[in-house]
């Protein structure tokens, strides 16, 4: 197990941070994409020098090892969320994908005229476009989920916007802006009633917080393997087995079919009847590499790590005069969004980047969190496991000077 | 507006620090444009993708093109400015022939990179496209 108080020796596993000068920059915007250990880095690179070959269709024994080595992606993943079988994973090119995947295929079907899908407010632009497209497309209503000002759920107005015509529930596991966590069981529950499926964009929760979605009791959960120390362009989709089923295929091609005759096709079992066309194989196997590594953290000394860095953030940003900090209670992962009073938030990002320290501003994919809080950006700094306690006293100290700065110009 | 250009990066390449050179940008925008020109900022003459709000509007009179604009942050004044100072008063067919790399000259082009967040790369398109309607509207 590592120990993630020894930053040192965590940094060590990373080769971006041992890379000269690029190491000494204080990364904070791993909530945009995390780095890659070199576990990852030289498994990919492996499979390109030595095992490369295309899967499921080769039957020589470089074609049969490299749907294994896919395969076992799949299982890793299962295992790593708790679903029910590995039958249940879909392996994707990311959480944006995913979204789409469901929005298409089970939206298209169970979707109708007049029907509701449920959205939070405050949701990342991949967790409500691919909604507002398929209820367009099919005449049904996207509405709200009513969000208190502590931006979590507000499950006493929750039950009010509960209906048989409500098809879908779509909302994130942990905010890309706020880090806060949503009570997902709480919300399951309350659905219960109404047989209403609940699909949750995890794609900022999986480095962070431990998923089950078996005790979640949620219908579709998906994550992108770039946010959580894997290479860009995968990711996963949990669909439970009774939608697995139902659910017509989202693209179509080679891979996933069955039986071809010219007129018409046949589609295979799932999972692999959603993943049409070569996947990004290399991809996926080094995904499987950065579950391992995940793997091997103890998440409670991770929340123990993690709470330490959000402890020590919001208090050295309170030393900060005039800045507002948005949605700093339950946090889940150390995501900080913020501004300061008559600075505009990409001055403040563009002048960090200068002092070394690297954040995100500007409205974060999210523009309807946005106006929830009635700003148009702000800037966003998150941490992850290999940021220490050094990195946060330089960010503050950098972004004092940076107000000071600006503050003489405005 | 040869000479403009030159002046820009003559000016610039007297700082070398990033305090010094982003003070100076920020006084260029402070200085060059006005504050808050509420006529300016309308939906029509933002451009949109950018970070920070930038508007950009252009006349034409006795042949020439004149600039005018505003942002909501520091640095993309600063940015636009140079823009309204380079290209103001100069006709349509030069605008379009003047390929100096400014930004790049002075040392900005590579901090601030040409992308969607300061919109740069947006601002010199408006500006060739307004030469660009300009010469089809004359013919």
């Amino acid at each position: 197990m590592m120990d993630l108080f020894d930053t040192a020796q965590t940094r060590k596993l990373f080769p971006y941070f041992c890379s000269g000068n690029r190491g000494a920059n204080v990364y904070f915007d791993n909530a945009a994409t995390t780095h890659k250990p070199s576990s990852v880095i030289s498994r990919i690179s492996d499979f390109y020098t030595q095992e490369n070959s295309n899967i499921h269709r080769g039957v020589y024994e470089l074609g049969m090892s490299a749907t294994d080595q896919y395969e076992s992606t799949r299982k890793l993943i299962h295992e790593f969320i708790g679903s029910n079988s590995a039958k249940e994973i879909v392996l994707t090119s990311g959480a944006t994908e995913s979204v789409n995947l469901v929005a298409q295929t089970y939206g298209k079907k169970f979707v109708k005229k007049g029907d509701i899908i449920l959205v939070s407010p405050i949701e990342h632009h991949a967790n409500l476009i691919p909604w507002q497209v398929i209820a367009k497309e099919n005449g049904a209503k996207i509405k709200e989920i009513p969000i208190s000002k502590d931006l979590t759920i507000n499950f006493d107005e929750l039950d009010s916007v509960l209906s048989e015509k409500v098809k879908l529930i779509a909302i994130n596991h942990v905010s890309n802006v706020t880090g806060m966590s949503q009570d997902i069981g709480l919300l399951v529950k309350s659905c219960k009633k109404f047989k209403i499926p609940v699909f949750v964009d995890g794609a900022q929760a999986g480095s962070h917080i431990k998923i089950n979605v078996s005790e979640l009791g949620c219908d579709f959960y998906c994550f992108s393997g770039h946010k959580l120390f894997g290479p860009t362009g995968t990711g996963a989709l949990f669909i439970k087995e009774e939608f697995m089923r139902e659910m017509p295929p989202y693209k179509t091609g080679g891979q996933m079919v069955s039986k071809v005759g010219f007129q018409d096709s046949t589609w295979t079992d799932y999972p692999l009847k959603f993943e049409a066309g070569t996947p990004n194989i290399a991809g996926i196997i080094g995904l499987g590499e950065a579950i391992k590594f995940i793997q091997n953290i103890d998440f409670q000394q991770l929340a123990s790590y993690e709470n330490y860095l959000s402890v020590l953030m919001t208090e050295k940003l309170a030393e900060v005069p005039f800045l507002e900090l948005y949605g700093n209670s339950k946090k889940a992962a150390p995501i900080f969004a913020f501004n300061i009073k008559n600075i505009h938030h990409y001055d403040l990002a563009a002048l960090l980047s200068e002092n070394g320290v690297l954040v995100r501003s500007g409205h974060l994919c999210n523009q309807s969190l946005m106006d929830f809080l009635n700003i148009d950006g702000c800037v966003r700094a998150s941490l992850s496991i290999y940021n220490s306690e050094e990195e946060v006293y330089n960010f503050i100290q950098a972004l004092k000077k940076v107000v000071k700065f600006l503050s003489k110009s405005v | 507006m040869k000479n403009r250009i030159k002046q820009i990066i003559s000016d610039f390449s007297l700082f070398e620090s990033w305090e010094d050179k982003y003070e100076h940008l920020i006084e260029f925008g402070q200085e060059l444009l006005e504050v808050d020109n509420k006529s300016l900022r309308s939906d029509s003459n933002l451009i949109h993708g950018c970070q920070s709000k930038v508007w950009l509007f252009c006349r034409a009179e006795n042949k020439k093109l004149y600039f005018y604009a505003d942002s909501d942050a520091l640095i993309t004044k600063g940015l636009v400015a140079i823009i309204v100072f380079i290209y103001s008063g100069a006709s349509a067919a030069e605008i379009i022939k003047e390929k100096t790399d400014v930004f790049l000259s002075i040392g900005l082009r590579k901090k601030l990179s040409m992308n969607r967040s300061n919109g740069l790369d947006m601002m010199l398109e408006k500006v060739n496209d307004c030469a660009l309607n300009y010469l089809k509207n004359e013919k």
